[in-house]
This record gives structure tokens, C-alpha cells and sequence, in this order.
């Protein structure tokens, strides 16, 4: 791991540590979603049709919320693996370097 | 200059035709979790790595290319509060695995670091990348397993944040 | 202890001129920022949205008819420090392990992973407005003036808090990485 030898190698590593990152997908679009969501208004009316165009909007709000909440836990799941994938790669690349660091340095000085 | 790639290619060229073993992080290796300050634990398999591939950005598309094929990759990383936590015997368990099939083709010691790559034949192409660090403090392990070519993965040097180091 | 804000009207942020932006441009143009800044607080990522959405919400609530420059920067800033202290401190946040931890991979071009993950642990483990002046001056790159306007706070405060973290954060990274001295 780096060494922090200088005091402005701690300030480097900070902000490297805390750069910015992208909220996850589509987050823009549910934010813009939830905001232009109005409050719903049910009225109780004694037709059965309101009673059953009511239930079905409740059969159809359940179900889309349980495909909702699956794709949502496949997307919390494929982020992870993404970000799991990416640091592997990371930490491998980092080594490698280090090491062509060390042999451009070992070749430098035999020349 | 002789690029890890180019040292690569050299090492295929003579490595013996030995059915190459498969790695596995050995258990005393796994056992050192409790005792680091902090750890890495990366498993990731054929599903996971296609499942990870999916949510790849618009600018990763090298990393879902050089993740496409692969098998699986394993990262154990641990860091500890004083040294002496590991010995050279949780090493060697790395090492006595890659003794068969692969081929060491980096061994360098400096400051207190000592860094192997291994890596494993697969035909005409690389099969798998192992790569071992241990410094006083530090001990890290790599398996990249799968068709996994060096030069695709120093050449995410820009992309990951790996400085692109010039040959 | 931090006392409870009050979230400032965005009217009174500051008095630049954005025409033209409506509520969805803003929210792509300063998600990064507000979810960064939840996240790298909170270190999970399922609460970052949900605060991070939180604070768009209310800035939804307060935009009609007004007008927002440069001045909605600092009013995201300030809401969402102010929502993250105050989720830590009612959910009585703990740290995660290590390993259970969502990071976000970095898109961010970092040298060495593991120094980052290593300083976001540590930061974590920060008193709470400490840890958001280490944020706040380090994935923002504000001046300590600044910070302290955000927070709410004096500006010697914040610098205090600011030297006592670096300090103690070089002091832990010493005894993990060995002194080379």
C-alpha cells in the first residue's frame, strides 16, 4: 500500500478516496417519477363497477410491486457483482503496474 | 524494457504442456480473516461475472469484454496491525499449487514486498493469472481464472483508475 | 451536538439566475454530488438514495416559481449534510463490516483501492460532523469558509475538527502501514 510520507500525499489520497460517484441507474428518473407523482384520490361509490375497477387497480399495484421489488433486487445484486468485478480489476491492474514500475526502474539502471 | 506482457509470451513459449491444476484459496489462507484488520473478499463465478456484465456502463465496455469469458475471479486481501500475522508457510500453500500447469513469469522482491505472477496456459492463450502479494503487512491474492489476456488488462490502465505505465 | 437546521429556503441560497433549468435538469446535473455526499457519509448505498431522494423532494417542494443558480449548489450541499448528520443520528448508524460494506466500485481513476477503502473506513469511523467536514472539504474541495456556512457552524470550529481528523487519520494510517522512518 502507498506510503503517506508527505503531508500532501494525505490530502491527494483523501481526494481520491471521496471523488464523486454515479447514484445508481435511473435514479434521476425516479426521483423526476416520485415528484411529479400527485396524491390519489378514491371516491367510494356504491356502483360494483367502481368496486371492481378499484380492486383491480390493487391486484395490478400489488403484483407490479412484486415484480418490482424482484428486478429490484436483481439490480441491487448485478450493481454489486459490477462493483466487485471492477475492484478485482482494480487491485490486479495496481499490482501489475507496480511491478512494470519496478522493471522499468531495474531496466533503467542497468543502462 | 521487457513489458510483463512480452515476458509472458516468452514463457509460453517454453512452458511444458502439463495439464494445468485448478487454483483454489487455501484454507489457511481463508483462515487468516480473523486476524486482519481489515480484508477483501472477492468470489465471483461464471453467473455472477455474467450478472456483473449486464450493469456494466456505457464506458466500461473493455472491462465486459475482458469479463466475458472468464470463470471466476478470486481477490483475498488482508491487512494487518503488525507483521508476523501470516508466515511464509500460508505463502507457500499459494505456491505449492501453481508448481504444476502454470508458470511463474514475474518474481520480484523490493522494500519488503515480494510480488509472483503466475499464469496458466490454456492452448495459445492464457487460461488464468495468479498473482501473489505479501508485504510485512499485506497479503494479497489474485486469481483471475478463464481466458484472460495481460495486455487487454494493463490497457484498462486510464479506464480503472490504473495509470498507464509506458513501455 | 449539532442543533437541528432548518433547511434555508432556496430563494435565499444565493441569487444567480437559471433560466431555463427545470426541477429534472437540476436533478441530473447535481445527483453525483448529493449522492456522493450521502453516500460517502452514510456508507450504504440503499440509504444514500433514499436520502439523496429525499433532499431532491424537498427541493421539488420549495422550486415552483422560483429562480435557482449556483445558489441551489450550496442549498443541495447544505440540505443533504443536514439530512445525513441528522439520519445518523436518529438510526444510530453503525459501521458496517468491512466486507458487507456496499462500495461503489470507483469509477474514479484511484492509484491504489485499497489506501481508498482504507480512508473511507477510517473517515467512517469519525464523529459524525467531522467526518461530513472531511467530505465536504475533500470530494467538494471547499475552503473551511465555505464548510462552515454549510454546516452551519464556526469557521475555527471547523477548522479544528478538520486538523484533529487529519491528524488522527495519519496517525492510524502509520500504525497500518509502519512508519518508514
Amino acid at each position: 500500500m502507498m506510503r503517506l510520507q508527505k503531508p500532501h500525499e494525505l490530502d491527494d489520497a483523501l481526494r481520491e478516496a471521496f471523488r464523486r460517484v454515479d447514484p445508481p441507474p435511473g435514479f434521476a428518473d425516479r426521483v423526476v417519477r416520485r415528484a411529479s407523482q400527485s396524491p390519489v384520490r378514491t371516491t367510494i361509490g356504491t356502483r360494483a363497477w367502481l368496486r371492481w375497477a378499484a380492486a383491480a387497480v390493487l391486484v395490478m399495484a400489488v403484483s407490479g410491486g412484486l415484480w418490482y421489488r424482484a428486478e429490484e433486487r436483481r439490480r441491487v445484486e448485478g450493481e454489486e457483482a459490477r462493483r466487485q468485478v471492477l475492484l478485482s480489476l482494480q487491485i490486479a491492474g495496481s499490482k501489475l503496474n507496480a511491478v512494470q514500475m519496478k522493471i522499468n526502474r531495474h531496466e533503467e539502471s542497468r543502462q | 524494457m521487457k513489458p510483463i506482457i512480452g515476458a509472458a509470451a516468452l514463457t509460453l513459449a517454453f512452458s511444458s504442456n502439463l495439464l494445468a491444476q485448478s487454483f483454489q484459496i487455501p484454507d489457511r489462507i481463508e483462515q487468516l480473516a480473523p486476524k486482519a484488520r481489515e480484508s477483501v473478499n472477492i468470489t465471483l463465478d461464471g453467473p455472477l461475472l455474467q450478472l456483473a456484465s449486464q450493469f456494466m456502463g456505457a464506458n466500461e465496455q473493455e472491462v465486459k469484454q475482458l469479463v466475458s469469458n472468464l470463470k471466476a475471479v478470486h481477490v483475498r486481501s488482508f491487512e494487518f496491525d503488525r507483521e508476523g500475522q501470516f508466515s511464509d508457510a500460508d505463502v507457500e500453500s499459494v505456491r505449492v499449487q501453481l508448481r504444476t500447469g502454470w508458470s511463474r513469469i514475474i518474481d520480484t522482491r523490493e522494500e519488503g514486498e515480494h510480488v509472483e505472477i503466475y499464469v496458466k496456459r490454456d492452448k495459445e492463450q492464457l487460461g488464468g493469472v495468479v498473482i501473489l502479494s505479501a508485504e510485512r503487512r499485506e497479503l494479497a491474492i489474485v486469481h483471475i481464472d478463464g481466458p484472460i489476456n495481460l495486455k487487454q488488462l494493463s490497457l484498462l490502465g486510464g479506464h480503472l483508475g490504473i495509470p498507464v505505465i509506458p513501455r | 451536538m449539532l442543533p437541528e437546521p432548518a433547511d434555508p429556503a432556496p430563494e435565499t441560497a444565493g441569487h444567480e439566475q437559471a433560466e431555463g433549468l427545470g426541477f429534472e435538469d437540476l436533478v441530473r446535473r447535481h445527483q453525483r454530488m448529493v449522492f456522493s455526499l450521502a453516500f460517502h457519509f452514510l456508507r450504504d448505498r440503499a440509504v444514500a438514495e433514499e436520502v439523496s431522494q429525499d433532499v431532491f423532494l424537498r427541493l421539488h417542494r420549495h422550486l415552483d416559481g422560483l429562480d435557482l443558480g449556483n445558489g441551489v449548489v450550496h442549498w443541495l450541499r447544505r440540505v443533504t449534510s443536514n439530512r445525513c448528520i441528522d439520519y445518523a443520528r436518529q438510526r444510530r448508524f453503525r459501521l458496517l463490516s468491512f466486507d458487507s460494506t456496499p462500495e461503489p466500485a470507483v469509477e474514479a481513476r484511484t492509484r491504489d483501492p485499497l489506501l481508498s477503502r482504507r480512508l473511507r473506513r477510517l473517515v467512517a469511523s469519525l464523529p459524525r460532523q467531522s467526518r461530513m467536514v472531511v467530505i465536504l472539504r475533500y470530494q467538494e474541495d471547499l475552503m473551511p469558509e465555505e464548510i462552515a456556512r454549510i454546516l452551519d457552524t464556526p469557521v475555527a470550529s471547523v477548522k479544528s475538527q478538520l486538523h484533529r481528523a487529519l491528524r488522527t487519520l495519519r496517525d492510524k494510517m502509520l500504525r497500518v502501514v509502519g512508519d518508514p522512518r
